[in-house]
C-alpha cells in the first residue's frame, strides 16, 4: 500500500515542475538603500500598509523597520483575505485606496487587481525562484509554509510524513484540520495534498475523524491546549509559541512543504511612493527575508535562502508551491470534493 | 383671581390656536426631516445590499443597470440545503437561547426589583456584566472552562472522581452561552418597566382576593407584556447575529449558523458577497416576519404604568425565602461573571493555556505579565482605545437624540407618516453586521466629501445599526408615561419643545440613559461593521481584538479583552453615578 502511494506520489511530483529546492547556501548581501531614496522616504514620513498577515506579526517587522529607518511611522490596516481585497477593490473605483502598500496572502486574488500597481521591481529581482513570481509588479514579501505541529507533553510518538497522518493510531479526532474552503492558505494545502500525496489521500485522512477549524489561530491554540494533539499549521503560527516555550512542536515533512508566497505590490495611487518603495525593498532584501526566517518562522521565496531556514534542512526538504492557473481552476471543484470528502457543509 | 386665571387660559388658548394655524405645516416637515435622514442611515445601504443580493458583482466597482438584476443568485441560495441547514442550526440555536435568556432576565429583573433580597444593588450591576464581553471573548472563555478535553470543569470533575463531563463544544453548550450572555437584554427592558409600574394595580388585584402568584400572572407580567416580548424579540434577533460565540463553540462540533456560514463566505478569497447578501436577504425575512409578529402581540392595548401620582413600586416581603433568591442570584452571578472572568484572567496571565490537571493551575512560576507587556508595547492598543471610546461617545450623543426624536415622534405623536419611520428603523435588526458593513462601505463611499476614512463614518454606521435596539429600549419608557403628564403642561402653556424638555425627558430619563448607555457599548463591541469602515488612523478596539485572536494568540487576546471589560465597567458606573446624580437633582419624579 505503501508502495503504490510512493509511486502516486512520485508520480505526481514528474507531472509538476513546482517542486523547488534552495540553492546552495551564500552570503548574506547587506541592504543598502540608495540615500536618495532613503530621504524622500523620510520626507514622506508615513507609509499605509493594507495587509492580510497577522497585525501582532507585521508589528514587529514595523518595529524592525523603524529602527533602521526612523522617521517613517508606518500606519496598518488589516483585514483578513476575502474582506481586505473587498476593501481594495471597492475604494480603488472611488479613488479613495489609502494604501501605498498592498500585502495578500493570495497572489491570484492580487493579480486580479494588477491593473492598480504600480511597475516595480527589487533591487535583488534576479534573487527570486521565478514559479513564486505571478506579474512583475507583485513581488511575495513573506512566504509562510505548512507544517505538522504537535502537542509535545501529550505526543510522544509524533507524525514524520503527511502520510503519517492517516494512521490508525491518531484516529478518533486527534487531529485537528483547518477547513479548505477557508481561504487560499489552506486551499493550498489541499491542492498539495491531492497533487501531490494522491487521491486516496483525502478519505484516508477523513477516516480518521479530523476536528475541522474555520481558521489556524484556534486551532494552534487547541494543539497547546491539548485540546487537538496534532495539526497541520502554518510554521509561522507555531514558532513564535515554541520560541517562547509552550508545548508544541512541528516538522516540515518529507514528501514536500507547501509554501505560499504572498502577492505585495505598491498602487499607483500610493501617496507615499518613496517609503513604500523603500518598504517593499527592504522586505525583499537578503535582510528583511532573514527577518521574516528567522524570528518569523517563515520561509522565503528567494532561490537561495540568506540563512537556513529554522528546522528545515535544503539539503532534503522539498519546498511545493502550487500552479497559478491550476489555483483558480481546480479551485471549485476540488473544495467541493474536499468538502465531501471531510463531511464538511459550506 | 378666578376671572383673571379664565381670561389667562383662554388667551392661551388663542394663542395655541393662532400657533396650531402658523405651524400646521410642521409636522410634515419634521416627518420629512425624519425619513430623509433615515433614508441616508438605512433605506440607501439596505438597497444597495438588495442589489448586491440580485447582481454577481461589486455594485460600486462594476456599476449595476436595472437589466442585470436578478433573482438567479437568490434563488440559487435559497435552495441550497445548506442554507436552510444553517437556518434550522440558528433558529434552534437562537430560540433556546432566548427562552433561557427571558427565564434568566425575567427571574433576575423580579429578584432585583420587587423583592427584598439583601445586596440586590451590588447584584443588579454584577449581572449586568455580561454585556461588557464581546461574544468572540465569551465564546473563547467558555471553550477554556468546558471544552470536552480540556476544559478547566472537566479537570475538575475528573479530580473529584466524577464521571460526568461537559462538553460546550455542541448544540447545547451554544444555547447555553447564548442564554447566559443575552439574560441582561431581557433583564434591562423588563426592570425598567417593572420600576416604572405603579402598584396600585397589584394592589388593587390583592384586595380582590388574587394571591400573590395570580397577581404575577395575572396583573403584573401581562402588564410588563410589551418590554418581556420586546426583550425577548430584541435578543433573538442579537443572537442570530452573533458570529463569535458560534464561531469557538459550533465549529469544532462542525455546527454551522447562519453568521458563520456569512463570515465563511466574506472571508472565501474570492469572498462571495453577493451570495453573502442572498443569506443575509434570508436572515431579514425571518426577523421581519418576527417584527410583524411583536407588533400585532402588542398593538391596541394599553400599557401606560405611569401616571401623575405617586408612587413607589412594592418590594415583596420575601421573608426567610429572600435567602433562596440571594442564592439564586449569586449562582446566577458566579457562572455568567465569576467563572468566565476567572478563564479570562488564567488565560491572560499564564503563559500558556497547557494545563494538565487542577494542580498544574496553580502552578505559579506559569504566570506572568508577558501578555500585558506585549499588549502595552504594540503602539496600536492605545491608539485603538482611544478611537473607540471617542467613536462610542459620539455615537451614543448622535444616536441617543435620533432614537429620542423617533422614538417620541413614534410613540407620542400623531405625526403623519410616523409608521413608516417606525417600520424603517426596524430594518437593520435583521442585518447581518458583517453585511451590513459592506453595504455602508458600498453606500457611502461613492458620497462626495471627507465622510469615508473618517470617525463619522464609524459612528454614523454604528447609529444607523443599533438604532432600532436604542429606540425600542427608548419607546419602552415612553410608552409608559401617561399623555396626562404632558397634557397637564400643554394646558399651563408650555409648547412641544417645553414639555418635551421639562415633563418627557426628565421622566424618560432613565430609558435615556439606558439606551445610550447600551448604544455606547454596543458601539464598542461592534465588529462587523468596524471591518470595512475604519482607516488607517480610526482602529478601534473590535477590529484589534479580532487581530489578536485571528493571530492565535489567546494570551493577548484575553489580556485586552480584561483591559476592554474593566473600562467598560468604570465607565458606566461613572454614568450611572452621573445619571443618578442628575435625575436627583432634576425634576421630582412624583409628578
Amino acid at each position: 500500500m505503501m508502495t503504490l502511494n510512493r509511486r502516486h506520489a512520485l508520480g505526481s511530483l514528474a507531472a509538476l515542475t513546482l517542486i523547488a529546492k534552495y540553492g546552495p547556501a551564500r552570503a548574506a548581501k547587506p541592504f543598502q538603500a540608495p540615500a536618495s531614496l532613503v530621504d524622500a522616504a523620510k520626507k514622506e514620513g508615513e507609509l499605509i500598509l493594507y495587509t492580510a498577515a497577522f497585525p501582532e506579526v507585521m508589528q514587529d517587522t514595523i518595529t524592525l523597520f523603524n529602527k533602521r529607518f526612523p522617521g517613517i511611522k508606518v500606519r496598518m490596516v488589516r483585514a483578513s483575505g476575502g474582506q481586505l481585497i473587498t476593501r481594495v477593490r471597492t475604494e480603488a473605483s472611488q479613488n479613495k485606496l489609502e494604501a501605498d502598500i498592498l500585502d495578500h496572502s493570495d497572489r491570484a486574488q492580487v493579480k486580479s487587481l494588477e491593473e492598480l500597481f504600480a511597475d516595480y521591481a527589487p533591487p535583488n529581482a534576479a534573487d527570486y525562484m521565478p514559479q513564486t513570481l505571478v506579474s512583475p509588479k507583485i513581488w511575495p514579501t513573506i512566504t509562510p509554509a505548512w507544517s505538522i505541529a504537535w502537542n509535545t507533553e501529550l505526543v510522544k510518538n509524533p507524525p514524520k510524513t503527511w502520510w503519517d497522518l492517516t494512521k490508525p493510531e491518531y484516529g478518533d479526532g486527534k487531529i485537528g484540520q483547518v477547513i479548505a474552503p477557508s481561504g487560499g492558505t489552506t486551499w493550498t494545502r489541499a491542492m498539495f495534498e491531492r497533487q501531490v500525496l494522491g487521491e486516496d489521500y483525502w478519505p484516508k485522512l477523513a477516516a480518521n475523524k479530523t476536528k475541522l477549524y474555520p481558521s489556524g489561530a484556534p486551532l494552534s491554540d487547541a494543539v497547546v491546549r491539548g485540546e487537538i494533539l496534532i495539526a497541520p499549521l502554518i510554521f509561522n503560527i507555531v514558532y513564535p509559541k515554541k520560541v517562547a516555550g509552550a508545548p508544541i512542536d512541528a516538522i516540515y515533512p518529507k514528501e514536500g512543504v507547501p509554501i505560499i508566497p504572498y502577492g505585495s505590490a505598491i498602487p499607483k495611487s500610493a501617496r507615499h511612493p518613496n517609503a513604500a518603495r523603500l518598504w517593499m525593498d527592504w522586505m525583499l532584501s537578503d535582510e528583511g527575508q532573514e527577518h521574516s526566517l528567522r524570528d518569523q518562522g517563515n520561509m522565503t521565496s528567494l532561490k537561495t535562502p540568506p540563512i537556513a531556514p529554522p528546522g528545515f534542512d535544503p539539503k532534503v526538504d522539498k519546498l511545493w508551491a502550487p500552479d497559478a492557473k491550476q489555483f483558480e481552476s481546480l479551485h471549485a471543484a476540488w473544495l467541493e470534493d474536499w468538502n465531501k470528502a471531510f463531511g464538511y457543509r459550506q | 383671581m378666578d376671572a383673571q386665571a379664565t381670561s389667562l387660559a383662554m388667551g392661551g388658548a388663542q394663542t395655541k390656536q393662532h400657533t396650531a394655524r402658523t405651524y400646521s405645516w410642521l409636522p410634515w416637515a419634521w416627518a420629512a426631516l425624519l425619513i430623509v435622514v433615515l433614508a441616508f442611515l438605512i433605506i440607501y445601504p439596505t438597497t444597495m445590499l438588495l442589489i448586491g443580493a440580485l447582481t454577481t458583482g461589486n455594485p460600486v466597482v462594476d456599476g449595476y443597470q436595472l437589466s442585470d438584476l436578478s433573482i438567479a443568485n437568490f434563488l440559487t441560495v435559497a435552495a441550497n440545503p445548506n442554507v436552510a441547514s444553517a437556518l434550522l442550526n440558528s433558529l434552534i440555536a437562537c430560540g433556546g437561547g432566548t427562552l433561557l435568556a427571558v427565564f434568566i432576565g425575567l427571574s433576575f429583573a423580579w429578584v432585583v426589583v420587587r423583592t427584598n433580597t439583601p445586596w440586590k444593588g451590588l447584584i443588579a450591576s454584577a449581572g449586568m456584566l455580561p454585556l461588557f464581553v464581546p461574544p468572540l471573548v465569551a465564546g473563547v472563555a467558555w471553550a477554556i472552562l468546558g471544552s470536552p478535553k480540556t476544559g478547566l470543569i472537566n479537570l475538575l470533575m475528573a479530580k473529584m472522581g466524577l464521571p460526568f463531563r461537559v462538553d460546550l463544544y455542541s448544540m447545547t453548550g451554544m444555547i447555553f452561552v447564548f442564554g447566559i450572555y443575552y439574560a441582561p437584554y431581557v433583564y434591562m427592558f423588563t426592570a425598567a418597566a417593572l420600576r416604572n409600574m405603579d402598584p396600585s394595580l397589584e394592589e388593587a388585584a390583592e384586595i380582590s382576593g388574587a394571591s400573590a402568584t395570580r397577581t404575577m400572572a395575572t396583573v403584573t407580567f401581562p402588564l410588563i407584556m410589551p418590554a418581556i416580548i420586546s426583550g425577548l424579540l430584541l435578543s433573538f434577533i442579537v443572537m442570530l447575529g452573533i458570529y463569535g460565540i458560534p464561531a469557538v463553540l459550533g465549529s469544532p462540533a462542525n455546527i454551522n449558523l447562519l453568521t458563520t456560514y456569512i463570515f465563511a463566505l466574506t472571508a472565501w478569497s474570492p469572498p462571495q458577497y453577493n451570495t453573502a447578501a442572498s443569506v443575509a436577504v434570508i436572515l431579514m425575512i425571518v426577523t421581519g416576519v418576527l417584527v410583524y409578529l411583536q407588533q400585532k402581540a402588542i398593538s391596541g392595548r394599553s400599557y401606560t404604568t405611569v401616571a401623575g401620582k405617586a408612587f413607589r413600586p412594592r418590594a415583596l416581603n420575601l421573608g426567610p425565602w429572600r435567602f433562596l433568591t440571594l442564592g439564586l442570584a449569586i449562582l446566577y452571578i458566579f457562572i455568567v461573571v465569576v467563572l468566565p472572568t476567572l478563564a479570562l484572567i488564567v488565560a491572560a496571565f499564564r503563559k500558556f493555556l497547557f494545563i494538565r490537571d487542577i494542580p498544574a493551575l496553580f502552578d505559579m512560576s506559569q504566570y506572568s505579565w508577558i501578555h500585558f507587556n506585549k499588549m502595552f508595547d504594540n503602539p496600536l492598543t492605545l491608539q485603538s482605545i482611544y478611537n473607540s471610546m471617542y467613536v462610542g461617545i459620539l455615537t451614543a450623543i448622535v444616536g441617543g437624540i435620533l432614537s429620542f426624536a423617533i422614538g417620541y415622534t413614534i410613540t407620542r405623536t400623531q405625526t403623519p407618516g410616523r409608521r413608516i419611520i417606525d417600520v424603517i428603523t426596524t430594518i437593520p435588526v435583521a442585518i447581518p453586521g458583517l453585511v451590513i458593513g459592506v453595504a455602508y462601505l458600498w453606500a457611502w463611499i461613492a458620497l462626495p466629501g471627507g465622510l469615508y476614512g473618517t470617525f463619522w463614518i464609524l459612528a454614523l454606521a454604528f447609529v444607523a445599526r443599533f438604532l432600532p435596539d436604542t429606540v425600542k429600549a427608548l419607546s419602552t419608557s415612553l410608552m409608559q408615561l401617561h399623555k396626562e403628564l404632558e397634557e397637564a403642561a400643554w394646558v399651563c402653556g408650555r409648547g412641544m419643545l417645553g414639555t418635551i424638555g421639562t415633563i418627557v425627558l426628565p421622566l424618560a430619563r432613565p430609558g435615556v440613559v439606558a439606551g445610550m448607555t447600551l448604544l455606547f457599548i454596543l458601539a464598542i463591541r461592534e465588529l462587523g461593521s468596524s471591518l470595512f469602515l475604519y482607516s488607517s488612523g480610526t482602529m478601534v478596539m473590535a477590529v484589534q481584538l479580532l487581530g489578536y485572536y485571528e493571530g492565535g494568540n489567546i494570551g493577548i487576546t484575553a489580556a485586552f479583552s480584561l483591559v476592554q471589560m474593566v473600562l467598560l465597567a468604570v465607565l458606566i458606573t461613572f454614568t450611572n453615578w452621573l445619571s443618578r446624580g442628575a435625575a436627583e437633582g432634576g425634576v421630582v419624579k412624583t409628578g
